[in-house]
């Protein structure tokens, strides 16, 4: 069996929808940088889940960084940590994503935003998961990279085509105390004006100097957008399995030259899935 | 809250080693052949002579190239030797999005498929398009290393697929918001599905406004659908099927969702705003056992 997609019979019920508006709840950013305050979701969480499909709904023109809790008011745990999101006014920008983390029965979960400007807006919305005997979970989710202006990590490319920027590193070995079963990569603009180019990513794991890749892929950039359907989260959650206490660094390679360092930067922030 | 010996069970070392994604040179996908007739597929190009290792799940790398207008493709990752390919993932979709690009840009991005390769497989693929002037596909697969767990899925299955038009079916209700028909994307599931992921999309060539949609999945006869998902939001951009940050071609991923051999599958769609392009079209791939 493979995680992250967990096979199994399972179905996926509504938890928490605004059909009227197809949108989940609102949760309101503090000001800028600041995560505004929880805001419930769910009550209590019907039946134990094997995992929840989130969907978070975002227009403002802003930088995001999203929270989903669990726990009673006032007592809210983080279960899934600054979840990145980059959004424009004049586009729909949303998250989809599975996350196969198990949730008892009669849980409460919540949600909280931050933007890079006050009150940013977003709806979280999620379709509840029962899954079968043979269906596992992992119990937490990890993120490393994210900062507190609302974004994560600048990864910069290389102003040569076909030729690799330079390492970064998202998480010392010294901060990485988790295994990890599954990666989630969530990729942003980090301002600039991106143009039209085909890229070629390498995670690598390793001392600086050291590193070795253990996820690597293609992708192409949209001129004037940016960021491509496996942009943000839209790889899904991947099997890449990391040993705690290691060293994660990312690389880009642009298939062009690109001679504004703005315009071959980019924002990274990685969510790990613990068993 | 984990299973017992969780990370026995889970996948091996994510990529290996293999550098660069195989069918990938520099930073350059392989290009597909082109097919000799409109909706038809054409021709199967080699993306790897021999697979380096056991793979547990394959990430699909995808760009487009050459052509003259937008288009749309539905293309096949076959196994075996030359001559002798099967599918064993039919009709992945993509539009094609800026045709003034000389980088070629599809707005697919990079999937991951949790299919079963042996190594020493031979990989290859093959496209058609719904216009012979429209771009081709270029394809790299990065390569997930099986570990002694067990397989992933045999193969995948496309419900939904409209071949004969190189696109899917049209489930959402144009210029309505109120919830749509179920309407049916397969009479009878062909084989004993394990898990699901859902692409929405809207129709190659359309101009909507950008829209939310809310999707559900039922199986069971007309009349009597029991959804078995439900509400999965999916976005779409306001210009010609341009990816952004949020969704496009629908980024559900894959659900944990049993579907018996048999079994009539079907799905309905609900809109924010009205508009006349959102007769959004569906394809619901399905992970055999």
């Amino acid at each position: 069996m493979t995680l992250p997609i967990q096979i199994g019979p399972a179905w996926g019920l509504l938890g928490n929808f605004d059909d009227t508006n197809v949108r989940g709840t609102l949760a309101t950013g503090g000001a800028s940088g600041v995560k505004g305050s929880w805001t419930q979701l769910i009550a209590s969480v019907p039946y134990e889940c094997c995992g929840f499909y989130l969907s978070i709904y975002f227009r403002d023109s802003i930088d995001y960084l999203f929270d989903l809790g669990v726990g009673a008011s006032g007592a809210e745990a983080v279960l899934v940590g600054n979840l990145l999101g980059c959004a424009r006014t004049t586009d729909a920008n949303a998250h989809g994503i599975y996350f196969p983390v198990r949730l008892r029965a009669g849980v409460r979960m919540a949600a909280r935003t931050q933007g890079s400007s006050s009150s940013g807006l977003a709806y979280y919305g999620l379709t509840l998961f029962r899954g079968g005997p043979d269906v596992i979970s992992a119990s937490k989710v990890v993120q490393y990279g994210a900062i507190t202006t609302s974004k994560g990590v600048a990864v910069a490319g290389s102003n040569v085509a076909n030729t690799f920027g330079s390492w970064t590193e998202i998480v010392a070995a010294a901060s990485m105390v988790d295994n990890l079963a599954g990666l989630l990569v969530n990729i942003s603009q980090n301002g600039g004006t991106k143009s039209n180019t085909f890229q070629r990513w390498q995670i690598g794991i390793g001392a600086s100097g050291s590193e070795q890749v253990v996820l690597e892929w293609g992708s192409a950039v949209l001129s004037g957008i940016g960021v491509t359907m496996d942009r943000g989260t839209g790889m899904g959650i991947l099997p890449v399995r990391i040993k705690a206490g290691s060293r994660i660094a990312v690389r880009v390679m642009n298939v062009t030259a690109i001679a504004t360092a703005a315009n071959r930067t980019y924002d990274v922030v990685l969510h790990g899935i613990v068993p | 809250m984990t299973s017992p010996g969780m990370l026995s069970l889970l996948a091996g070392p994510g990529t290996g080693r293999q550098s660069p994604p195989v069918g990938m040179s520099t930073a350059s996908n392989t290009t597909l052949a082109s097919p000799g007739s409109t909706n038809t597929k054409g021709a199967w190009t080699q993306l790897s002579a021999s697979l380096p290792f056991d793979v547990c799940g394959i990430l699909i790398n995808h760009q487009d190239t050459g052509g003259s207008v937008n288009g749309a493709q539905l293309y096949d990752l076959g196994i075996g030797a030359s001559g002798s390919e099967w599918p064993v993932i039919e009709n992945i979709y993509n539009q094609n999005y800026d045709v003034s690009s000389s980088d070629g840009l599809g707005n697919f991005g990079a999937k991951y498929w949790p299919v079963s390769l042996r190594a020493g497989a031979r990989l290859s693929a093959r496209q058609q398009l719904n216009s012979l002037s429209a771009k081709s596909a270029q394809l790299s697969v990065s390569l997930f290393a099986a570990s002694l767990a067990g397989p992933a899925g045999s193969r995948v299955i496309a419900m939904g697929a409209v071949t004969a038009s190189t696109s899917g079916t049209v489930v959402g209700p144009a210029s309505s918001t109120a919830w749509g028909s179920w309407v049916e994307l397969v009479a009878a599931c062909p084989v004993d599905v394990v898990a699901i992921m859902p692409y929405v999309f809207s129709q190659q060539g359309a101009t909507a406004d950008y829209v939310y949609t809310a999707t559900d999945i039922a199986i069971g006869a007309a009349g009597a659908e029991y959804p078995i998902v439900e509400r999965l939001l999916t976005a779409m951009d306001d210009n010609n099927n341009k990816a952004n940050c949020g969704t496009n071609i629908a980024l559900c991923g894959w659900l944990p969702c049993a579907i018996p051999a048999g079994a009539r599958v079907s799905a309905r769609m609900k809109h924010m705003r009205s508009d006349a392009n959102t007769a959004h079209q569906m394809i619901l791939y399905g992970l055999a056992a």
